[in-house]
């Protein structure tokens, strides 16, 4: 959670525990060096629009961006929407990770441009595993163009 | 030609035709020459006449000149012979002097032979010439006088002779006598003479006479003849052409005889003639044939009496006697009896014949068929009765107004019973006569629109009546006449007071029913945003239990003991049950709320692929039986999650049996179709068989088979939302069978 390495992951996660569960899968893998955890939807766009409290972060975008849905003051989709309609951050991947499996939910978020919807396993075996996978995939399988 | 009620071609009268009408009417008729005054008969008639006329007269004249000429030539033969009896008389008295002279000269005595033949002749002649004349005439007093003459000469000769036999005469006697005689011979010369030359002149005359009565004669003759054979060949011509019209006017005439008749034979109605006794005279054949009679039968030997019925026996006996006074019938109606006894309705009109007094000698009746009009009267009839049979068992009230007054023509029962009021009160008056002003007004404003604009009007009316005030809902329509014109206003009403009591109770029942559903489905989004939030925040708490958990036997292991580690198990089993039975539970209420589409669905197809996603997981042991699956219309999603939980639940229960089979089957009955999933498990009690279908209710336990107990509340939800059935049967060890329907239309 150093601001001024460039960031890999963005986690944006109001329940500690649940935050706790993620990072804990992902050091697993070697992931979550480049780890950020921001606890509301404000947070995190202030964090990706260089705003607020987040005004010096370093450069480089989050590789993706791992974003629950229900948060207090900025929600899921909000921040899926603002990030999504603004050419300057909508390269960025966004990956729900979350735990409603609700159809109205997955719909919306794929109306706005989500990259990946995942739902949370209550198991925590399974859970670790889909949050490993999905880390592995999306920070090192997947390709991004080069940042500016 | 036209025939006239009374059955007989104009122009004809009964036992009266005067040929030259007849014929000039015929003549008139037919293509004959027009008529000129050449043919005229009176011109013929002149005409011969004149010829005869001028025959006679020619005959007559002629025959006149005839005996004048015959009167001229017997004249002229009378004078020939008078003049040839004076000759002979002068040669008899010139032979006697002679004869005299002869013997006076030679006194021989042979010359007074001839002498006395010729005195003898002589007085003869003279006699016969004298009767020639008339005897009172001069030429009689001038022959006596002549006569006489000669009678003095031959006297004188006979002097002569007399003398010279004796010898006595003195010659100066003779002398004297020669003298004398030669004097009296000169005499008897000079008379017989101036007689010849009176004769001759007269004979002239006559002659004369008789050739101009012979040229007039000739003349008239040839002349008249002549005219009178123009006038008789002018005549005789005239005549020709007279027979040979006449013959044309009789030919055309036995023709239009022979069409008459057959117009009265052949005519298309009947036609007869009664006498004043009621007996026919007269028939023709259609008449006949109707009735199946010939005519020898009928004619002059029944009464018209013989062929009626009673019944219109009767009545024809009083209208005879009308008839006979008034001169004729018209349409009258009888029934006739066939010769086979068969009725025949018939109209008879008839007009009477009078002979040359004025009394009653004949009938000329018409007879025409009426059985159609008859049968159509009946049907009208019948008609109209099934008409009005129907107008008064119809349940609604009708009536009907006529368009000019608005008054009622036309009221059914159904009406006076709704109205209480009874047809006489209604049927000739008007609204105002039964029902308060305002109310009338209103009918009156309805019914003028209705006559004018030609459509139909529904109206509705509350009026009171007996049983109380009923709300009335009226059609009116015009019906119009031919023209085209209303002429009548048709008017159906129906009770409809307790239709809406109904509606208004529909309709509050429905706004409460709306009421409800409005709840409902606020109940509803409640429900929905509960299990919204159960999905979403009861998941955080335990995905958190069971996570930390891990952890903590994952990173402290070494610090826990066996029972430490084995709670920590139990710990994670129960948040995974519980993890479970919310996905469950979730499920099971979405179930309630998702749209349900209706699609033929693969049934077949739907199972088979549920089972491949079962068993996929390796559940190879176990065998399924696919039989025939009927297609069924249904929601496909919903369907899958029916197979996979009854397969997911056979292949569970029969799990421990060394050879697992499950029978998967299905039949159409009834306007439904019967899916069976069976197989050869453990079965359960059929005593609890009612709590197999309810939420979380299990006839096992967690330890024996694993299960929250919400698929088969799954399942009868959905086949229940589909209008089908669930059931299920089993015997205990011996596997079950579960059954549920779904309907087909």
């Amino acid at each position: 959670m150093n601001e001024l390495e460039p960031v890999e992951i963005l986690l944006v996660e109001d329940s500690a525990t649940d935050a706790e569960m993620t990072i804990r899968a992902l050091k697993r893998e070697g992931l979550a060096n480049r780890l950020t955890w921001v606890r509301d939807g404000a947070e995190a766009l202030d964090f990706v629009f260089r705003e607020g409290s987040h005004v010096d972060r370093a450069n480089g975008e989050p590789k993706p961006l791992l974003l629950d849905l229900k948060m207090p003051k900025v929600d899921g989709i909000e921040v899926l929407r603002r990030m999504k309609a603004d050419s300057r951050t909508a390269h960025i991947p966004v990956v729900m990770l979350t735990s409603s499996a609700e159809e109205r939910d997955m719909l919306r978020s794929y109306e706005l441009g989500v990259n990946s919807y995942l739902v949370k396993p209550v198991e925590f075996d399974q859970f670790v595993e889909q949050v490993s996978k999905a880390g592995c995939y999306w920070v090192i399988m997947n390709k991004l163009p080069s940042s500016r | 030609m036209q025939t006239d009620v009374r059955g007989q071609p104009p122009g004809l009268r009964a036992h009266r035709r005067p040929r030259t009408r007849h014929c000039r009417a015929v003549a008139r008729e037919g293509s004959s020459p027009p008529m000129n005054l050449v043919t005229h008969p009176f011109a013929i008639r002149a005409g011969v006449a004149g010829a005869l006329l001028l025959l006679a007269a020619i005959a007559a004249t002629s025959l006149v000149r005839m005996n004048r000429f015959a009167d001229a030539a017997q004249w002229v033969d009378h004078t020939h012979e008078v003049i040839e009896g004076l000759d002979a008389v002068l040669l008899g008295i010139t032979e006697a002097e002679t004869a005299q002279r002869g013997f006076l000269l030679t006194s021989d005595e042979t010359y007074l032979i001839p002498y006395s033949a010729s005195r003898a002749s002589l007085t003869a002649e003279v006699d016969r010439v004298l009767h020639l004349a008339d005897p009172d005439s001069e030429k009689a007093a001038r022959i006596g006088r002549v006569k006489g003459m000669i009678e003095r000469r031959l006297a004188l000769l006979d002097q002569g002779i007399a003398a010279l036999r004796e010898s006595r005469e003195e010659s100066t006697d003779a002398a004297r006598r020669i003298t004398e005689g030669s004097t009296a011979m000169g005499e008897i010369r000079a008379a017989v003479g101036e007689m010849k030359r009176d004769e001759l002149a007269l004979l002239t005359q006559r002659s004369a006479t008789l050739e101009r009565d012979r040229s007039t004669a000739r003349l008239i003759l040839v002349v008249g003849n002549a005219i009178a054979l123009v006038l008789l060949a002018g005549s005789f011509g005239i005549v020709l052409r007279e027979v040979r019209q006449r013959q044309e006017a009789e030919l055309r005439a036995r023709r239009y005889a022979l069409q008459v008749e057959d117009l009265y034979n052949a005519a298309p109605c009947g036609y007869h003639s009664i006498d004043g006794t009621g007996l026919i005279v007269r028939i023709n054949d259609t008449e006949l044939s109707w009735l199946g009679y010939s005519r020898e039968e009928v004619v002059n030997r029944l009464r018209l009496t013989d062929l009626l019925t009673p019944e219109s026996r009767q009545r024809f006996e009083q209208a005879f006697d009308e008839f006979k006074g008034q001169g004729f019938a018209r349409d009258l109606e009888y029934e006739l009896v066939r010769k086979d006894g068969s009725l025949l309705p018939v109209a008879v009109s008839a007009t009477l014949v009078r002979d040359a007094n004025g009394n009653y000698l004949m009938s000329r009746s018409s007879v025409f068929d009426i059985t159609k009009r008859k049968r159509a009267e009946q049907e009208l009839h019948r008609a109209n009765v099934f008409l009005d049979s129907v107008l008064e068992h119809i349940p609604n009230m009708m009536f009907v107004k006529s368009a000019e007054d608005l008054a009622y023509v036309r009221f059914n029962h159904a009406g006076e019973l709704l109205l209480g009021l009874s047809r006489d009160a209604v049927l000739g008056k008007r609204d105002n006569e039964l029902f308060d002003e305002d109310l009338a007004a209103r009918f009156a404003a309805q019914d003028r629109e209705v006559l004018a604009s030609g459509r139909m009007l529904v109206v509705e009316d509350t009026l009171a009546t007996p049983g109380g005030e009923r709300i009335l809902h009226t059609r009116k329509l015009s019906i119009q006449d031919q023209a085209g014109q209303p002429g009548y206003l048709l008017g159906i009403s129906e009770d409809i007071t307790e239709h809406r009591l109904s509606e208004r109770k529909i309709s509050e029942l429905n706004q409460a029913l709306e009421l409800r559903a409005r709840q409902l489905e606020a109940t509803n989004k409640e429900l929905e945003s509960f299990s919204y939030s159960v999905s979403h925040d009861l998941r955080s708490p335990l995905r958190a239990i069971d996570g930390f958990s891990r952890i903590l036997e994952e990173d402290h292991a070494p610090r826990l003991d066996q029972e430490g580690l084995r709670l920590l198990a139990v710990i994670r089993t129960n948040t995974r049950r519980m993890a479970q039975l919310i996905d469950d539970l979730l499920a099971f209420s979405r179930l309630g709320r998702q749209a349900m589409a209706l699609l033929d669905v693969n049934m077949a197809a739907l199972a088979r692929e549920s089972w491949e996603q079962l068993t996929g997981e390796g559940s190879g042991r176990a065998q399924l039986e696919l039989g025939e699956l009927p297609d069924a219309p249904g929601d496909p999603v919903l369907l899958r999650q029916v197979w996979a939980n009854l397969l997911s639940n056979a292949l569970k229960y029969s799990g421990k049996r060394e050879q697992p089979q499950v029978g998967v089957s299905g039949r159409r009955e009834d306007g439904e179709v019967v899916y069976c999933v069976s197989d050869n498990g453990v079965g359960f009690d059929m005593r609890y068989s009612d709590k197999l279908f309810g939420v979380f209710q299990r006839l096992h336990t967690t330890e024996e088979f694993p299960g929250t107990g919400v698929g088969l509340a799954i399942v009868k939800r959905v086949v229940a939302r589909h209008g089908g059935r669930v059931w299920a049967e089993s015997t205990l060890d011996h596997g079950a069978r579960f059954y549920f329907t779904l309907p087909v239309r």
